[in-house]
C-alpha cells in the first residue's frame, strides 16, 4: 500500500511507463479543456483562467495547448542543456501530469462554486461591510479549507516539475532545481503578460 | 552467499586480495592483488549488469521488467558509468 502511494504520488515519473503516462496526462487535458468551456473560462497563462462567455471546447482545447507547448519547449531547452539524452516525451509527460493537481484544483473551485462566494464577499466589501457579516460562516469556512488547498496543490505542482525534470535529465543539483522553477515562474508572467 | 568484503572495515579503505586458493590441488598464490572494478560494485549494481546484458542491452525490457520507467533505468546505468569510470581513474 505504501509503495503504491510511493509510486503514484512522489514518484511517479519513475515507475510509469512513458504510454502510460501520456495517456493519463492527455485524457485529463481533454476532460479539462471540457470543463473549462462548460463553464465559461479561458485558459492565459500556465495556470490561470479567465472569464469569457461562448467559449467554445475546441478554442480552450487549442489554447491550452499552446500554453502546454510553450512549457514543453521551456523544459525541454532546459534538460537537453542540463543532460543531452533528455527526450521530448519524458518532457512532454512532466507537463501533463504536473498539471493534473491544478485541473483538480479547478474542479473543486467549479463543484463548490468559488466565483459566487467571492463574488458575496467582493458586494460585501463594496458596499462597505468589511467585517463581511453578509458572507455564511460556512461560506468563510469553505474559502479558508480552499484557500489552504490551493497552496498545497500550487506546492504539488511545483513538486512534480522538479522531480519530473529529475528523473528525466538525472539532475541531482539542488541549484538547477531552483533555476528550472525561477524560469519556470518567470515565463508564465511574461506570458501573461504578453497576451493582456 | 557470502559477499566480498570491499573496503576495509577499520579504516575505510579499498581492499586488496592477497592469496588465491585452488580447492582441488592445493596450491595457493600470494600476492597483493587489486579487486577488479566489476567486484567493486553493490550486488544491486552487478544485479544491474548483468541484467543490462540478459536483456540484449536494452533498456525498454530492463525497464518493463524492473517496474520502473525507462528514463529512471537510464540514470541507474549513466550513474553506474560514472561510477565505474571513476573506480578505473582510482586504480
Amino acid at each position: 500500500m505504501k509503495n503504491k502511494f510511493k509510486q503514484l504520488f512522489v514518484s511517479p515519473f519513475a515507475y510509469f511507463s512513458e504510454k502510460a503516462l501520456f495517456g493519463v496526462g492527455f485524457i485529463f487535458y481533454v476532460l479539462s479543456s471540457l470543463l473549462v468551456s462548460r463553464h465559461g473560462q479561458q485558459f492565459n497563462g500556465f495556470m490561470h483562467l479567465y472569464p469569457l462567455e461562448d467559449v467554445s471546447f475546441l478554442s480552450v482545447l487549442y489554447v491550452q495547448l499552446q500554453y502546454i507547448l510553450v512549457s514543453v519547449a521551456l523544459l525541454f531547452c532546459i534538460g537537453k542543456a542540463i543532460n543531452k539524452k533528455t527526450r521530448l516525451i519524458d518532457i512532454l509527460n512532466v507537463v501533463l501530469i504536473a498539471r493534473i493537481p491544478f485541473y483538480l484544483l479547478l474542479f473543486f473551485s467549479f463543484a463548490i462554486d468559488m466565483d459566487a462566494i467571492l463574488e458575496v464577499i467582493r458586494t460585501s466589501i463594496s458596499t462597505g461591510d468589511y467585517e463581511l457579516d453578509s458572507v455564511s460562516k460556512s461560506d468563510m469556512l469553505l474559502l479558508t479549507f480552499f484557500g489552504i488547498f490551493s497552496i498545497f496543490i500550487i506546492v504539488y505542482h511545483y513538486y512534480l516539475i522538479i522531480r519530473g525534470m529529475r528523473t528525466a535529465t538525472n539532475n541531482k543539483k539542488m541549484g538547477l532545481n531552483v533555476l528550472i522553477l525561477a524560469l519556470y515562474f518567470i515565463t508564465d508572467l511574461v506570458i501573461q503578460v504578453l497576451i493582456s | 552467499m557470502k559477499r566480498i568484503p570491499i573496503d576495509c572495515p577499520s579504516c575505510g579503505l579499498k581492499l586488496k586480495v592477497a592469496k588465491l586458493v585452488c580447492d582441488h590441488c592445493e596450491t595457493e598464490v600470494s600476492g597483493k592483488f587489486s579487486l577488479p572494478v566489476l567486484v567493486q560494485l553493490s550486488l544491486e549494481e552487478q544485479e544491474f549488469i548483468l541484467n543490462f546484458l540478459r536483456h540484449s542491452g536494452s533498456l525498454k525490457e530492463m525497464a518493463a521488467q524492473l517496474g520502473k520507467s525507462y528514463p529512471t533505468v537510464r540514470n541507474i546505468l549513466d550513474d553506474l558509468i560514472f561510477k565505474i569510470n571513476m573506480l578505473k581513474n582510482e586504480e
